[in-house]
């Protein structure tokens, strides 16, 4: 009975009128920033976190930790409805999701959006009310061995299941590693790729990366077709999800959850990788994987699920740790040591109001957000009715200023440019753009793990095999590359056993 | 033939060549111990043969009809947009987004001029309080200064 009581604890302190409007600031400027592209969640909880000095530390962490979730809810509207990502971690919602507005349904699609990322952010709450200390624990386990081999595992599962030729998707995989690999390498510290440059010694920006390839492009494409005002103008006719769409989505829902917490309470995780492993496992379970990537609900609920739960997750290591897994998270551990307050194992003795106040908040939250999300979806309905003749130069707008915000950096706009027109071309030849950010996010961080892995074990690559945890995973990782290609193969052989 | 893929399949090949030819001037290293050019090395090899594998189904696949498309708005829209990017920063927020605003609006969207331009204006000025003066992004000012 201790985390009822906790918890009761918890909602007393975050029903205080002065948390309860904390609160709100954060999910409402959270939900904000999450729907404007480019301006993420990172940079307005930094440009905060020096208003957070005259507030009390229980307020701060829950205005400062509603942003970050809160920007998870947003970051799908703009996909949705521009094939822009409000939020890198919206990146897969585009597939589907901007499928899905073509077709008339957005609403349906930015509903199942909503619902799903509450339910998601509520059962993450419920998951670490009930499993932060011993989850911390197991977390400290995962060194650079299991690390790699946990994103093999993801990229195995991905590239295989990304639809249309396994040829292109490994051309664009590849392509995407290449450019991982510019900037300077963090084991060495040498500079590769740069050309001398000084921007691209932090290698090519994700942001004008990802802008220019699903933004952009899609810009470019619409504009040469001038096919836009007869889809959109047409057929919006349910604004929320219908009873179908809710017996599709409902295992989605409850699958990206469970993925995306798990995996978001690893380090270097981040709430992006769920989003596409969730999209992938979505994809293969379906009976119909030929629908998705146009318009397939599934292909929304689930990463959407994934991506809110994934940052629930990431709050148990700060919590319980000290231990921050990803950039929003270091900045919460920031505001918590400007007031003196040094999250880890003993905050839940020493802090315990502070510690379940933010926990019980997050479950306000969360109710907060689905109130203040399901009126405005008619709102962002009503966008699509827009002349595209009038849309398209906001959204090249948009796309700039997005990418300008995160570094005020002149070549970051070039990058943007150069991934406009690269993008154009991939989806007029048929390369898809999601393998290679992955691969670019992935690749990046396997060859890290590895190289770390190969120091610990001083060049020894056994270290993969002799730890349990990682031998497991590598394990999966290669059942995951085997099975589709051998199964089918054991099939057909036992079927034409009988005639022989 | 399908021509267009044979071109992808080169472009990714040249690609590959220059990635190839540029990590070897990185310390590669072994399997065992890799150098920052262990990687690149790697990768650019596999894209080579990809790519290589990419133009032989190319070469048997038929040739794809293309879509009835409208180059000039396309090549307006990247002309706008290079013009854009570069003169962001210089021009100035202000001045550089009217400029791409009216243009499009004017030469793509079908609206009267006067139309565009006041439309532009009226974005660009809303644009700006909304991210600079409400959420601090820092947007260039360029020619025009502060004020």
């Amino acid at each position: 009975m201790d985390v009822v009581h906790n918890l009761a604890q918890g909602l007393a302190v975050s029903l205080a009128p002065v948390n309860l409007f904390a609160c709100f600031v954060g999910v409402f400027v959270g939900t904000l920033i999450g729907v404007l592209p480019g301006i993420g969640p990172v940079a307005t909880m930094s440009l905060l976190l020096p208003i957070t000095y005259a507030m009390s530390p229980t307020a701060s962490i829950i205005m400062l930790a509603g942003i970050y979730y809160g920007a998870m809810y947003g970051g799908s509207t703009t996909s949705i409805l521009a094939n822009i990502p409000g939020e890198s971690t919206s990146v897969v919602t585009c597939l589907d999701g901007y499928q899905m507005a073509r077709q008339g349904r957005a609403g349906a699609a930015l509903g199942i959006a909503a619902f799903g990322s509450f339910i998601a952010g509520t059962l993450s709450v419920v998951g670490i009310t009930l499993l932060a200390p011993p989850l911390a624990r197991a977390a400290l386990a995962f060194g650079p061995p299991e690390i790699f081999a946990v994103l093999l595992l993801a990229f195995t599962l991905v590239t295989q299941l990304a639809g249309g030729s396994p040829l292109k998707t490994a051309a664009m995989a590849l392509l995407g590693m290449l450019l991982g690999t510019v900037g300077i390498d963090p084991i060495s510290g040498i500079a590769r790729f740069t050309f001398g440059t000084v921007t691209l010694n932090d290698g090519v920006g994700l942001l004008p990366m990802i802008m220019g390839l699903f933004g952009v492009s899609e810009v470019l494409l619409n504009v040469e077709r001038q096919v836009q005002h007869e889809i959109y103008g047409a057929r919006i006719t349910r604004l929320l999800p219908s009873r179908q769409d809710w017996r599709d989505s409902a295992q989605p829902i409850a699958r990206g959850s469970v993925l995306g917490f798990f995996l978001g309470i690893l380090p270097g995780m981040g709430a992006i990788i769920p989003t596409f492993i969730s999209y992938a496992l979505e994809r293969r379970v379906s009976r119909t994987p030929e629908r998705f990537g146009h318009g397939a609900i599934e292909g929304v609920a689930g990463p959407e699920a994934a991506n809110n739960a994934a940052a629930g997750g990431a709050l148990i290591p700060l919590l319980t740790l000290g231990v921050a897994p990803n950039v929003p998270m270091a900045i919460l551990l920031g505001a918590f040591l400007i007031h003196g307050i040094q999250p880890g194992p003993l905050m839940l003795t020493e802090h315990p109001a502070l510690f379940w106040g933010v926990v019980a908040s997050m479950y306000v939250g969360n109710v907060m957000l689905l109130v203040l999300n399901l009126p405005l979806i008619g709102l962002w309905v009503q966008l699509l009715r827009v002349p595209y003749g009038l849309l398209f130069p906001l959204i090249l707008l948009f796309c700039v200023i997005g990418v300008w915000s995160e570094a005020a950096n002149p070549h970051d706009l070039v990058v943007l440019f150069v991934f406009g027109v690269l993008g154009y071309f991939m989806k007029k030849l048929g390369f898809e753009a999601a393998p290679m950010v992955l691969a670019f996010v992935l690749g990046r961080m396997a060859e890290e793990a590895l190289r770390q892995s190969l120091l610990l074990s001083r060049g020894s690559l056994a270290i993969l095999v002799n730890r349990p945890l990682a031998s497991t995973i590598l394990g999966l990782a290669v059942a995951a590359a085997i099975l589709p290609v051998a199964l089918p193969w054991v099939r057909a052989r036992l079927r034409a056993l009988p005639e022989e | 033939m399908a021509r267009g893929e044979a071109w992808s399949a080169g472009a990714l090949a040249l690609v590959a060549v220059f990635a190839f030819t540029q990590a070897r001037y990185l310390e590669v290293g072994s399997v065992t111990q890799p150098g920052p050019g262990f990687f690149p090395l790697v990768l650019s090899v596999a894209l080579a043969i990809v790519a290589g594998a990419l133009f032989v189904q190319a070469r048997h696949a038929g040739g794809a009809l293309a879509e009835p498309t409208d180059r000039g708005r396309l090549a307006t829209t990247l002309v706008a947009l290079a013009a854009y990017v570069l003169l962001f920063e210089r021009l100035g927020f202000v001045l550089a987004t009217i400029g791409m605003l009216a243009f499009l609006f004017g030469a793509l969207g079908g609206y009267r001029w006067r139309v565009a331009v006041g439309a532009a204006v009226v974005i660009t000025l809303a644009a700006w309080v909304l991210f600079d003066t409400w959420l601090q992004v820092r947007l260039p000012v360029g020619v025009l200064g502060r004020w």
